[in-house]
């Protein structure tokens, strides 16, 4: 999975002045997986995309209002975009991994507003000439992340619960269920797309178990990257 | 000034590159720094690897400075229902961009162009008559643009080919030069790609000495085509070394 964020400014609509948006998207190229063929997009991408969204704006990470630049004004549009690049199952749970670790690698550029309105990148060399025109974002520099969601897939077949499928796995199977826990284990969303297998009480307990256990993994492995990134 | 309620609205990248139309004055003179210091006779470190998409038949990566690429390959697969027989095989080539790939969001090139040219490129290295029937796919991701796409999408499309065991007669290595004002500079970044008078692109296969494709553009000269195609010749042989070398060692890697 590889993730990328854009900014763009935008005006923002009346009924909120003071929030920026975000638009997710995910995509499988062709390179991804031997079932995509370019022209005609993968059927799970845009399924993919709407739950990514929704998980990802529903579980409040993000303050909206943090995007925000002048009031009524200019707000970021803040653009994910998410590329798969080795599709081999479980895609939403390392989609939204990567969402959150892009999130927080979010590095937000210093802009400031010119005479025409408009928002421009703050640079130092016209410091001098241009004292009037003050950086508007200074100390809105990285987005605060207020608890971070993580993704569990498992397949349930009879009574067993394989956890993390693989494709092979995704396409034998038919049952599947996707939980979203936050950091302090709070669950954000469930998600079972049919299947003809019931999922009994106990086993969605075991599931949501199983998650809490993974989201802790996952924590540690996305602190350690972001500190890898720090120190270079 | 505001959107009306219901349409998307409108939105613009702050930063200031969009409206810079003039080339600085500073590619015009005979000396002058590349803007990643490097001479102009010296190409990007390249870094290649092989095996990047386990889904694939055979994938390659490659980075040359900041542009990235992935090709996957797919296949030799059935051709599709609706296509006529063939004695040989068929060869489908599709790059495309990420919407990240450029500095200004979903402004990619025209990737048909680009896919048409990576078919022609590699059709001539591929034994096509070991596959009848069937249909090799080769997909190409750029994954970040930084100059020079295609020249990298080709040497890595064959490596890639390589990786899936597709019958070659030799690797297929590219390499392009861009005429700025008086010098010739290999391997251009994309600053200087928007800024050339022209550019001249050769992939060849270097073991054999033989040429698949040439393509120049803009103005030039006799003897800057000469000095040109000689450069580009020599980094296809250096570049053609180091894929063999990465296949080379992914080979006794995977042996071990």
């Amino acid at each position: 999975m590889l993730a990328a964020i854009k900014m763009e400014v935008m005006t923002p609509a009346k009924e909120t002045p003071d929030e920026g948006c975000i638009a997710i998207d995910f995509h499988m190229p062709a390179i991804c997986s031997p079932i995509v063929r370019p022209g005609r997009p993968a059927e799970a991408a845009p399924v993919i995309s709407k739950q990514l969204s929704d998980t990802i704006i529903s579980s409040g990470m993000i303050d909206l209002k943090e995007l925000s630049l002048v009031s009524g004004k200019a707000a970021w549009m803040t653009y994910l975009d998410i590329y798969c690049l080795d599709a081999d199952g479980a895609l939403f749970d390392a989609a939204l991994l990567a969402a959150a670790a892009a999130f927080s690698h979010l590095q937000i550029p210093v802009v400031s507003l010119n005479d025409d309105g408009r928002i421009v990148v703050f640079s130092k060399e016209k410091e001098g000439e241009k004292v009037k025109n003050k950086p508007v974002n200074e100390e809105k520099r990285k987005l605060k992340l207020r608890s971070i969601p993580f993704g569990l897939t498992c397949i349930i077949h009879k009574s067993y619960i394989l956890a993390d499928p693989t494709a092979e796995e995704e396409s034998i199977m038919e049952t599947l269920i996707t939980i979203v826990l936050d950091s302090s284990y709070q669950l954000v969303s469930l998600y079972k797309p049919g299947g003809p297998a019931l999922a009994y009480e106990s086993i969605i307990q075991d599931c949501i178990a199983l998650s809490r256990q993974r989201v802790r993994e996952l924590q540690t492995i996305l602190n350690e990257a972001i500190c890898d990134m720090e120190v270079d | 000034m505001a959107a009306k309620a219901g349409a998307a609205p409108a939105t613009y990248s702050p930063s200031p590159t969009a409206n810079k139309k003039n080339r600085p004055p500073i590619f015009t003179d005979i000396d002058w720094i590349r803007p990643d210091g490097r001479d102009f006779h010296q190409c990007r470190p390249a870094f290649l690897r092989t095996g990047a998409v386990n889904a694939a038949s055979g994938s390659a990566y490659a980075e040359f400075g900041n542009t990235k690429v992935i090709v996957s390959i797919f296949g030799p697969r059935e051709s599709k229902k609706a296509m006529m027989y063939s004695d040989i095989g068929r060869l489908n080539c599709n790059v495309s961009y990420t919407t990240f790939s450029t500095p200004v969001r979903g402004q990619a090139l025209d990737n048909k162009d680009i896919s048409s040219q990576l078919h022609k490129s590699l059709e001539g290295a591929i034994m096509l008559d070991t596959f009848p029937k069937t249909t090799v796919d080769v997909f190409a991701l750029v994954l970040e643009s930084g100059g020079c796409d295609l020249p990298v999408v080709i040497s890595c499309a064959s490596l890639a080919l390589a990786d899936a065991g597709i019958m070659m007669y030799d690797l297929v290595a590219a390499v392009s030069v861009s005429c700025l004002g008086k010098n010739l500079v290999i391997d251009p970044v994309s600053e200087e790609e928007n800024y050339q008078d022209g550019s001249l692109m050769i992939t060849c296969l270097p073991s054999r000495n033989e040429v698949t494709q040439l393509t120049i553009t803009g103005e030039w000269s006799t003897p800057k085509i000469h000095e040109a195609m000689e450069l580009c010749l020599d980094a296809c042989s250096k570049l053609g070394k180091i894929m063999r070398s990465c296949l080379k060692e992914s080979a006794s890697t995977s042996q071990e």
